[in-house]
């Protein structure tokens, strides 16, 4: 009994040892798999790196290079060899669209590992040779458990977008001039014709030509926002910054408009025409900016005033433009400085803009160094637009200066 | 009756100013290029001249240049007509000797009619 019992323990001893060998066996083959596995998954890795038509850098919390592909070492005029370990700061010289040098603490990479924050942004990266190479960069940090570890960026080179948007901005520049001088022959007939200049006109005529003028002016008008865009969105609109009072300005601007509003019945008059600021600014694009937001009101104001006002500040002038007209829906206020943007609310039986003049205006008065926007509005009650441009010697008026001299450095063509 | 030259290669332009001036009391003379009108600046001694500034043969600019150093031509006031609404050409045709500067898409004839009536009243030097 006690020997069969034995004989059993022994079978299944060795039983055991067989199956804990069949398991170390089976575990070795595991990992060797798992090994070849790993290995072709850092084989593809590297391969999806290789083939990724994009530079891929990636930072160490510390600023110093990973990791890097070979669209990256191209973009830069480096080997990937050459990049690793070094700070990315040094070897990602970087220039912004001016071709200015970025100040470190304004990197991408600097920014998205001190705040945390994804940047998404375009810039120049400078080689070696000095050649600027623009390129489209997302930045974002690199996150485990909470902490930055580093950061991952991805970038592309943009030169031939770049090249398509001149082109683009050259076509709409000489197409607009092309369109012009025969729109402006149609409207200058038409005029005349209707002024009688060719002999008495059928008066069954007079609204069907006054339709055409009219919609003439209109092209005109389009044709001419439509250029002012192109000439702003490529740094080639001429600013010619002088100083000068503000309220001189202002004056002509209103006497223009008046008589218009008051064919309208609309009483267009300019609050404070004693106050005594001199500004910095482009006197001919003021007039058109101001013409463009007393125009605006006008077109949406039936009866009662538009007030012009001048507030002087600390370092700026704040005018405003406040009428009695139709208003504007908050929805409608956050679209109205948008391109070719229309508020649906006021178009009902208005005579129709190009939807440009409001960010037009914007863009200019940015460029001079100061902002526009609604300062209030209510549907019923009427509008309150606002823009500011710096006084003279400001530390704004002397940004905008330095930065519209760089954009004719940039823009000899500037028109 | 005032006498007013109209330079300009545009025909549609060219027949709209010359009706415009004609029906407004002045006698016209009408140039196709800078060269014809600077010949006919002589020729027809104008009161006025309009020049357009984009023309074959010799542009507005070569016009005012040619002109202001003409000594016999010289005293006549020339507008420069333009579709190139720059600030940029506007400086510097006045700087030039023009004495005004109209864009034409922008503005009707009769406004032009105006203009050369204002300046050669002397309202505007």
């Amino acid at each position: 009994m006690f020997t069969i019992l034995l004989g059993i323990i022994f079978v299944l001893q060795i039983r055991a040892r067989g199956r804990a060998l069949a398991l170390a066996d089976a575990v070795t083959e595991d990992l060797q798999i798992e090994r070849d596995n790993i290995a072709a998954l850092h084989k593809k890795d590297e391969a999806i790196l290789a083939s990724l038509g994009e530079g891929l850098v990636v930072v160490d919390r510390f600023g110093k290079i990973e990791l890097t592909n070979a669209a990256a070492a191209r973009i830069l005029g480096v080997t990937q060899e050459g990049m690793i370990g070094k700070s990315a700061l040094s070897v990602m010289r970087a220039t912004d669209d001016k071709g200015q040098p970025i100040p470190d603490e304004k990197r991408p990479f600097e920014r998205a590992l001190k705040q945390k924050e994804a940047v998404t942004t375009r810039l120049n990266y400078v080689r070696k040779d000095g050649k600027h190479i623009p390129v489209k960069l997302n930045v974002a940090p690199i996150l485990l458990r909470d902490q930055v570890i580093g950061t991952i960026a991805v970038f592309s080179d943009i030169s031939k977008e770049l090249q398509l948007e001149r082109m683009k901005d050259e076509f709409l520049s000489v197409a607009s001039h092309e369109l012009r001088t025969p729109m402006g022959a149609i409207r200058a007939n038409l005029a005349m014709i209707l002024g009688g200049d060719y002999g008495k006109v059928n008066k069954d005529l007079v609204e069907p030509l006054t339709d055409m003028k009219d919609s003439t002016v209109r092209l005109v008008e389009l044709v001419n926002d439509l250029l002012n865009v192109a000439r702003i969105e490529s740094g080639r609109m001429q600013f010619i910054l002088s100083d000068f009072p503000i309220a001189e300005a202002v004056r002509g601007v209103v006497a223009n408009l008046a008589p218009l509003g008051k064919e309208k019945g609309v009483h267009i008059s300019f609050a404070k025409d004693k106050v005594d600021a001199t500004v910095q600014a482009d006197s001919d694009k003021l007039k058109q900016v101001l013409t463009n937001l007393i125009g605006n009101s006008l077109k949406f104001t039936d009866e009662g005033s538009i007030i012009i006002d001048i507030q002087p500040q600390k370092n700026a002038v704040e005018v405003t433009v406040v009428d009695t007209g139709i208003g504007i829906t908050p929805d409608d206020q956050n679209k109205l400085f948008n391109k070719f943007k229309q508020i649906t609310s006021a178009q009902a039986g208005k005579p129709a803009g190009t939807g440009l003049g409001l960010y037009i205006s914007r863009e200019i008065v940015r460029k001079m160094g100061g902002d526009m926007w609604i300062k209030s509005s209510t549907p019923g009650k009427g509008s309150t637009f606002a823009f500011t441009l710096p006084l003279d010697a400001s530390p704004n008026a002397l940004a905008a200066k330095k930065s519209l001299d760089q954009e004719t450095t940039a823009n000899p063509d500037q028109k | 009756m005032s006498k007013v030259l109209i330079i300009e290669d545009d025909p549609p332009y060219r027949k709209i100013y010359k009706r415009k001036f004609e029906v407004s009391d002045y006698t016209v003379e009408v140039a196709e290029n800078g060269v014809e009108g600077l010949e006919k600046m002589h020729s027809f001694m104008p009161d006025i001249v309009f020049v357009d500034l984009m023309m074959p043969k010799m542009d507005g600019f070569q016009v005012l240049d040619g002109a202001k150093a003409d000594p016999k031509i010289q005293h006549i006031p020339i507008v420069v007509l333009t579709n190139l609404s720059t600030s940029d050409d506007a400086a510097k045709v006045m700087q030039k000797g023009a004495v005004a500067v109209i864009v034409k898409s922008d503005t009707e004839p009769n406004d032009i009619v105006v203009k050369a009536g204002e300046i050669l009243a002397g309202k505007q030097a």
